[in-house]
């Protein structure tokens, strides 16, 4: 990461030597655009393009003479951008990569002049702690949680979204509200009445409540998303498979579920992000039995019994984050699709 | 039981309709009352425009959608309570509906395997027999989504003939295609409905489509027949004003007159004196209000000095199509109405000229200026009689 | 298609269970059956009952419960602790729009321009935004608790000492802490406004930007009059989440501040969460939670109408 950080750098500072002094620097907002250009000209992007341009139009230097032009304002925005994305890297990279370091410094090792990103010496030591602390706990019941949820919530959501896509039964679009209106509510809202909901209920302390507790929550959302990727899929493919001998449910399971993997992809990893890092409701209820804890909850009272040992709450927080960030990075290719397309329904 | 058909009555009907009837709410009927019947082997093409009816009419013979009342009966058997599967159909969409994750050999089988139980050697022959017959076999191991248009059309096609159905339902087969490859896979169906002798249900909007590939066709309008008959009787003895406008490129001329008796003429769009067989035929009217109807093959064009045989009217060239042997002339007749006119390729017509336009009365089809029924057609030779519609 | 409450009896025959299964599931409740027990359990019943605690004077240590009425509606509104949480949320809010928005464009059009352009650097860019987005809140309000630390690993204070300012007190200055929260909160919510715009960018038609380069628009008329008439739909629903958003954030404050100090931080759920938890007070937590239900359904009209413009486009 760092590495292409500074070769970004180094192209930066060049071009933009050669573009000051033939144009004013313009605004960040009008200049970081410019999608027609790479669409129209994808070739003049990456070759050199005055050279090719004149190459390929010999005795037109109006021509030349503007293509220089339009190539110096583009070397220019070229440099902004790598301005931009070394500021975005280091603001967004940077806190994580400190609280990794900061968590395996050694005991005594304060910052030192000149500052030191990687620690002289490697200490686990804050680890040790943290793992004394229940972290196997945390973790394997956070891992229970998210993946019993995430499946929970895909299996009630499909046929769901399902039923929303594919039948037209009286009170659908009321419904359909209903589903939306619940899914831009935020959870937060009933923490209030929740313990007193979930004793009624039976569910205050177990993991399954808390379960049942996500599906209720996250399903509105996931509804929504899947509805869409099945109004995507022409009707007329239930029709041949009902005409090819398939019920609804076989229709479902051999023809459309494949279609709609994508979407149920999407859903998966918002979910998972969710679940996992989900921490008023979970600390609500399962708050007061240690054994049950999430990760969210063991790094949260971690920290307030350990307040002042900053090493310790930064391996407690490496902890917290690593399975998460390590499964983002690995599928970071499908998370930014599947992100992009989930876009439009919201958080 | 109802009405059969006179011109296809060789064994009984094979599929056929009986009084259907589909309500989707108290406002909206989509099949209203119609009845077909189908002898084996035929192939009947619906037409009409879009809203007409046909596709909710081919989803009810599909078993997709359950009719609000009516008989459905293949073989002679009631099939409305039954499932489609049941029905021993198979159907083509528009879309060709083909599941974008099987491979063509599984999108063919797939039928074969979810309705029986053939071991899966006799699917995988069946399979490739029906992709032999469409010549396909290269194709079996791709995805739909490497095929082109006619190469789906192909695999939704073998979908179709690998169950041997007792009856072929084709949605809008042809629409996603371009005009060569419709023309080309338009004579490969017919061949293939031929060949395997199989019972079949076609559903266009296009009536050029209609005309070319039907042994008969039904001619649908707000969920009512207008006309079943032979792309031919369709063509020359339209039941009404509507089948005569919608079949036949381009449209009938329609002129709307009133027929004044004691004069024995036609007066309104155009002055046009009757003769006998005309006056006879307008005198059967509801009302004096009528429609004249002419083909734009009828009309002869003159010169404004030349001789003409028959009634003519003046007026002025606005556009002329040609289309290759023929062209079309649109003539604003001084009257007021706008006339398409037929003429050989290279006739002399220059448009915003004046002339004259010759319509002989043995050309014309009459009809009722209220009902729309039609009251006269021009004589022909063929034997071909009309088939009165069940719709009125 | 089938519609619902069409239940004609069984066929007799042998296919009599399929029969059954298969007229069960041409009907529509038995799909929504799990969906509908989930919200009304786990969503309408908590509501209610939140709406049934805030008339009812309940606290969570005594056992007698007397309704109320508005009293707790009340109190609130008259008390100052509840307009200083309001004018600190509006301000969290407030900023957390502009900023989230803000970064979210930009990073969203260099981005787009980056991939248009084959520049290296724009995938590690998005994973690095992305990387904050996925971090859990209560981690992510620990992480900036390390980084703004006085002493020891904080390393904004270190690195603002080798300038010679500070040590900074962020989190024990009420002013500082609120900036700091923004910081965290923004740092956490850049991504999701910069996902939601950059889809934006992705559907708007470049013949659009054809037909702006042919009548000789310039790069910024292009962006004024091309990508941002194009976009605003797409802002707008992206301000209303992060509105919604902000309003409920929770659990970043909680780690990295607690409201603190004193009421400095303290947004609406901090509020609502003191009042059930610390002060428990169930009924009068139970008013604020009723309060940021009516905001939430608010917003959620706006958001609707937002949508309609959207499909418009």
């Amino acid at each position: 990461m760092t590495e292409d950080h500074d070769r970004a750098e180094d192209g930066g500072s060049g071009d933009s030597y050669d573009g000051a002094r033939n144009r004013p620097p313009r605004s960040d907002g009008g200049t970081a655009e410019e999608p027609a250009a790479g669409g129209s000209r994808a070739d003049g992007g990456t070759t050199s393009a005055s050279g090719t341009v004149a190459e390929r139009l010999p005795g037109a230097p109006l021509e030349e003479a503007r293509d220089a032009l339009a190539d110096t304002d583009r070397r220019l925005l070229d440099a902004v951008v790598y301005g931009l994305y070394a500021v975005a890297m280091l603001f967004f990279a940077f806190p994580v990569l400190w609280i990794v370091s900061a968590s395996v410094r050694p005991q005594g090792e304060l910052l030192t002049f000149p500052f030191r990103f990687i620690p002289q010496e490697v200490s686990l030591t804050a680890y040790q702690r943290v793992f004394r602390e229940g972290m196997v706990t945390w973790l394997f019941n956070s891992t229970v949680i998210t993946l019993v949820g995430v499946g929970s919530i895909i299996a009630v959501s499909v046929p769901a979204a399902y039923a929303f896509s594919r039948f037209r039964f009286r009170g659908r679009r009321q419904l359909l509200g209903l589903v939306l209106l619940f899914q831009m509510i935020s959870s937060i809202i009933i923490i209030v009445p929740l313990y007193s909901v979930m004793t009624t209920l039976g569910l205050i302390e177990t993991r399954v409540g808390l379960i049942l507790l996500y599906v209720g929550i996250q399903t509105p959302f996931s509804i929504w998303l899947l509805k869409g990727y099945f109004d995507t899929i022409p009707e007329e493919l239930d029709y041949a498979a009902r005409i090819d001998g398939c019920n609804r449910l076989q229709t479902l399971r051999h023809v459309l579920l494949r279609p709609i993997a994508p979407g149920i992809a999407v859903v998966a990893i918002f979910n998972t992000v969710f679940l996992w890092s989900e921490f008023v409701l979970a600390y609500t209820v399962l708050g007061s039995e240690r054994s049950l804890y999430t990760i969210s909850i063991g790094v949260y009272e971690f920290q307030s019994q350990f307040g002042n040992d900053w090493r310790a709450i930064a391996a407690a927080s490496v902890v917290g984050m690593l399975p998460l960030v390590t499964v983002f990075i690995a599928l970071q290719r499908y998370f930014v699709k599947g992100l992009i397309k989930g876009s439009l329904k919201g958080e | 039981m109802t009405a059969r058909d006179p011109s296809n009555s060789d064994g009984s009907p094979h599929l056929e309709l009986q009084d259907l009837r589909k309500e989707y709410s108290e406002r909206v009927t989509a099949v209203d009352g119609l009845s077909l019947s189908l002898s084996r082997g035929e192939l009947l093409v619906m037409v009409g425009p879009s809203g007409c009816g046909k596709s909710t009419t081919l989803r009810c013979i599909a078993g997709l959608e359950d009719p609000s009342s009516g008989h459905i009966r293949i073989a002679g058997d009631s099939v409305v309570d039954r499932p489609p599967e049941a029905r021993n159909i198979a159907m083509v969409f528009q879309n060709y509906a083909l599941y974008p994750h099987k491979t063509a050999r599984q999108n063919i089988g797939f039928g074969l395997r979810m309705t029986t139980n053939l071991p899966g050697e006799t699917v995988r022959e069946r399979v490739e027999d029906a992709a032999e017959t469409l010549g396909i076999t290269d194709l079996l191991e791709k995805k739909p989504a490497s095929l082109s248009g006619g190469q789906q059309q192909r695999v939704a096609l073998g979908r179709a003939i690998v169950r041997d159905p007792d009856v072929f339902l084709l949605d809008e087969p042809l629409s996603n295609l371009d005009a060569t490859l419709r023309s080309e896979m338009r004579t490969e169906i017919q061949t293939l409905q031929r060949e395997l002798n199989v019972t079949t249900v076609y559903v266009t909007h296009d009536q050029t489509e209609a005309m070319t590939i039907g042994d008969r066709i039904a001619v649908l309008r707000d969920g009512r027949l207008q006309q079943l008959g032979t792309p031919m009787s369709c063509y020359h003895e339209p039941a009404n004003r509507f089948v005569a406008s919608f079949i036949g490129e381009p449209s009938m001329n329609l002129l709307e007159c009133q027929f004044d008796r004691p004069n024995r003429s036609f007066e309104g769009a155009v002055n046009y004196p009757a003769d006998d067989e005309l006056a006879t035929a307008a005198a059967a009217a509801t009302s004096p209000e009528v429609t004249l109807g002419v083909r734009p093959e009828v009309p002869t064009l003159f010169g404004p000095e030349a001789d003409a045989t028959g009634p003519t009217f003046s007026g002025t060239v606005d556009v002329v199509e040609p289309v290759g042997e023929r062209s079309f002339v649109y003539v604003t007749l001084e009257s007021g109405p706008q006339l398409v006119v037929a003429t050989t390729g290279g006739a002399p017509v220059r448009e915003r000229e004046p002339l004259r336009v010759a319509v002989p009365r043995d050309g014309v089809h009459l009809f009722d200026g209220v009902t729309g029924e039609a009251l006269r057609h021009p004589a022909r030779d063929e034997r071909d009689r009309p088939v009165p519609s069940g719709a009125d | 298609m089938a519609t619902a409450g069409e239940d004609d009896s069984v066929e007799s025959g042998i296919g009599r269970v399929t029969d059954l299964v298969g007229r069960l599931i041409d009907n529509p409740l038995p799909w929504l059956l799990p969906t509908l027990a989930a919200l009304a359990v786990f969503q309408l019943y908590p509501l209610v009952e939140a709406v049934r605690l805030s008339l009812t004077n309940e606290v969570l240590t005594a056992t007698g419960t007397e309704f109320v009425g508005l009293e707790n509606y009340v109190d609130l509104f008259t008390s100052t602790g509840f307009w200083q949480m309001v004018s600190v949320t509006a301000v969290f809010a407030v900023s957390s729009i502009a900023l989230h928005t803000l970064f979210g464009l930009i990073l969203a059009l260099a981005i787009d321009y980056g991939v248009r352009r084959g520049l290296r650097g724009h995938l590690t860019t998005r994973v690095s935004v992305l990387l904050a987005w996925i971090v859990p809140g209560v981690i992510i309000g620990l992480i900036w608790k390390v980084m703004l630390v006085e002493s020891q690993l904080g390393a904004v204070n270190y690195l603002l000492g080798t300038v010679s300012i500070g040590p900074v007190p962020f989190r024990s200055d009420p002013t500082l802490a609120l900036v700091s929260t923004i910081i965290a909160g923004t740092w956490r919510g850049t991504a999701f406004a910069m996902i939601m715009i950059y889809g934006g960018l992705q559907r708007i038609p470049q013949r659009l930007y054809e037909a702006a380069r042919i009548d000789g628009a310039g790069r910024w008329a292009r962006f004024r009059h091309v990508t941002l008439p194009q976009l605003k739909p797409v802002l707008f629903v992206t301000i209303v989440l992060v509105t919604i958003y902000a309003l409920n954030t929770f659990d970043l404050i909680f780690a990295l501040t607690n409201g603190g100090p004193g009421q400095a931080t303290e947004v609406f759920a901090l509020f609502m969460y003191r009042k059930a938890f610390t002060d428990y007070a169930l009924g009068e937590g139970a008013a604020v939670a009723v309060v940021l239900l009516g905001i939430n359904l608010l917003l959620t009209v706006v958001y609707l109408y937002a949508f309609d413009i959207g499909a418009e486009i």
